[in-house]
């Protein structure tokens, strides 16, 4: 235990001033963040945002009271429309359509003729053609309403006008939106611990192969393991601060800037939190260990990094099946490593519960592969083979 | 003291050590001679405890380095060709890592770097970062974690390569200091003046063999030649020409 504190406390010392750890761990747990927090902003654009309501401008809203009423209790934002050039018609400021109503609208309305409304529109946006389709939607909603409740009058069923209901339910954009942007960010979590801890694995291991140090440090009465475990807990306390920076960067960025910006919202919560933090330390020890069984096998930093670029492009590319594959996935894919930590890791931040199946996948893995790849490391430190290849 | 039996060790096809038996005897410095690839290195490794020879013993102090390697290490002190300095370290973290490692702690560790610090005149680089230090100030932090422990055997290897006069001169020194203090003191080497001025007994090797040990006077004596260096190459020639 004490030769475990001491080259613990030597590779902490080393590690902090290494200029490219703390650099990859601070570039990377605030940057990211803000990354993702203007793609959050550019998603946003693009959506049609609940707060705001549609606005209509309508002319000569007096005479058709029964209406205006009917648009409002649809969530339209009236108002009055005046001054209006009927040979240049222009929609008011501040409003997404005109309705002009003519000035016999309530005459014919009792004489049950018909009025010819006229409803002008701006479709240059995306955003402006829908509205005004929600504006042209409602008015024959209305008109439908008027005739049902004339028939009705008359001892007519209502069910010969309306054979049908439908009940309309968005499950387009908005939800892959949000299933992008969650699992993208549970992407980002996970990436943050090998980011986070790859500089350092590297100089521990590689590097004390390429300065020479390490024949030095094996001749003396020091056990592997204590060597092994020693630096493993330096790259462990790298890869999970990284995590938990990154973290609270994230929060702050959503409950300040975006919260109310996404088609979604996350409901992580106190206790979803601690579990996140939980999985996530779990997983920075697992990644800690992985990084050092790539490491102890490069001879010098700059091989290493290749080897960790390849190492990189696994959680990358399984992530991206998840996110863009998810539903032809097959069932035991879900499994894999790093899928099933963005499974689970994506259902603790939207609903902050955990879903135990992948939950204990992720653990599980984390804990067993920790346990394969320090064996390995300290085998492979053990190694005579090591001392010929520097 | 450290005594060599019969250690042999191959690698494939390679026979690198074969045989090979000596006694590096406290109080006295002992040289191991040979050309690239003649054993030492291997022979070296068996001595720290970095490989484990196929047959044969290695004993540091009667203590067996197979059987009982952290033993067996904790009365070394090694000085490895190749410093392996931390650049980011300063030079009393380099000697308070190692001496921490041999189980020194509080006052006695304090008590043992000033030693060592005043010893190799280190007290203007004491609290530097040794980032940029020249050669001889490496073989210096090097040195001292070597022996900031006082450890009984001090194994050496090439230690004057790459120093300038001065620093050779006071490597010397130093060791002749520790021999004078008790200590087991094995090295090798390539410079003959060197290992003429320094060595009490010396191992030449040759293609994993030891081909002739002796002092410097008896070696020379032997071969019929007039200095060390004509008398070192005669010795490895004339082994050669035995097992061809």
């Amino acid at each position: 235990m004490n030769q475990f504190k001491i080259v613990f406390l030597k590779e902490l010392k080393d590690a902090i001033r290494d200029k490219r750890a703390i650099m990859a761990v601070l570039s990377y747990a605030l940057l990211v963040p803000v990354f993702l927090g203007f793609v959050g902003w550019l998603v946003t654009l693009d959506q049609p945002v609940d707060s705001v309501k549609t606005r209509v401008a309508i002319a000569n809203m007096e005479s058709a009271p029964g209406l205006v009423a009917f648009v409002e209790k649809n969530g339209i934002s009236v108002k009055n429309a005046e001054n209006i050039d009927l040979n240049n018609i222009k929609i008011p400021d501040e409003s997404e359509a005109l309705l002009i109503v003519p000035d016999d609208y309530q005459d014919n309305l009792n004489k049950a003729k018909v009025s010819k409304l006229a409803l002008y529109i701006d479709s240059t946006t995306r955003e402006r053609a829908e509205r005004g389709s929600e504006v042209e939607g409602i008015l024959m909603q209305y008109g439908q309403y008027i005739g049902i409740n004339r028939l009705t009058a008359r001892g007519v069923p209502t069910a010969l006008m309306s054979p049908f209901v439908i009940n309309k339910a968005d499950v387009s954009e908005s939800k892959f939106y949000e299933k992008l942007l969650v699992s993208g960010l549970a992407m980002m979590l996970i990436m943050a611990p090998i980011v986070g801890g790859m500089s350092v694995s590297l100089d521990t291991l590689a590097g004390e192969r390429e300065r020479q140090s390490l024949q030095t440090l094996l001749t003396q009465p020091v056990s592997a393991n204590a060597l092994i475990f020693g630096k493993w807990a330096v790259v462990s306390l790298f890869s999970f601060i990284t995590v938990t920076m990154m973290s609270v960067t994230l929060m702050i960025m959503y409950i300040t800037l975006v919260a109310d910006k996404l088609p979604f919202s996350l409901g992580i919560g106190v206790s979803g939190l601690l579990i996140a933090f939980f999985q996530l330390g779990i997983f920075s020890m697992f990644v800690a260990s992985l990084l050092m069984t790539v490491s102890i096998h490069a001879k010098s930093f700059k091989e290493g990094q290749t080897y960790m670029q390849l190492l990189n492009m696994a959680p990358v590319l399984l992530a991206y099946i998840k996110i863009y594959a998810d539903s032809s996935l097959p069932d035991a894919a879900r499994f894999a490593p790093f899928i099933a930590d963005i499974e689970s890791l994506s259902t603790i931040l939207v609903d902050g519960r955990i879903q135990p199946v992948y939950f204990i996948t992720s653990i599980g893995v984390a804990v067993l592969g920790t346990i394969v790849c320090i064996l390995f490391t300290s085998k492979r430190l053990s190694s005579e083979k090591l001392l010929d290849e520097v | 003291m450290i005594v060599i039996k019969d250690i042999a060790k191959s690698f494939g096809d390679v026979k690198a050590v074969r045989g090979v038996s000596f006694k590096a005897e406290d109080g006295k410095i002992t040289t191991l001679l040979g050309a690239n690839g003649s054993g030492k290195t291997t022979t070296f490794r068996s001595v720290t405890g970095l490989m484990k020879p196929d047959a044969g013993t290695v004993h540091i102090d009667t203590i067996d380095v197979r059987e009982r390697t952290l033993e067996a290490q904790a009365r070394l002190g090694v000085f490895p060709d190749q410093f392996g300095l931390y650049t980011r370290l300063t030079t009393r973290e380099h000697i308070a890592y190692y001496a921490e490692l041999h189980g020194l702690k509080g006052s006695a560790l304090s008590d043992a770097i000033n030693e060592v610090s005043k010893l190799l005149n280190l007290e203007d680089i004491i609290d530097r970062k040794t980032e940029g230090f020249s050669q001889g100030q490496r073989m210096k932090v090097a040195l001292a974690r070597a022996i900031v422990h006082k450890p009984q055997n001090i194994i050496l290897d090439e230690p004057t390569r790459g120093l300038d006069v001065m620093n050779i001169r006071l490597l010397r020194d130093i060791l002749l200091e520790l021999k004078a203090q008790g200590h087991c003191i094995l090295l090798s080497s390539h410079v003959m003046a060197e290992v003429d001025a320094l060595s009490d007994h010396i191992v030449i090797m040759s293609d994993g063999l030891i081909c002739a040990d002796g002092t410097s006077a008896s070696l020379v004596a032997e071969s019929g030649q007039e200095n060390l260096e004509e008398a070192f190459v005669h010795l490895t020639e004339q082994a050669r020409r035995n097992a061809a």
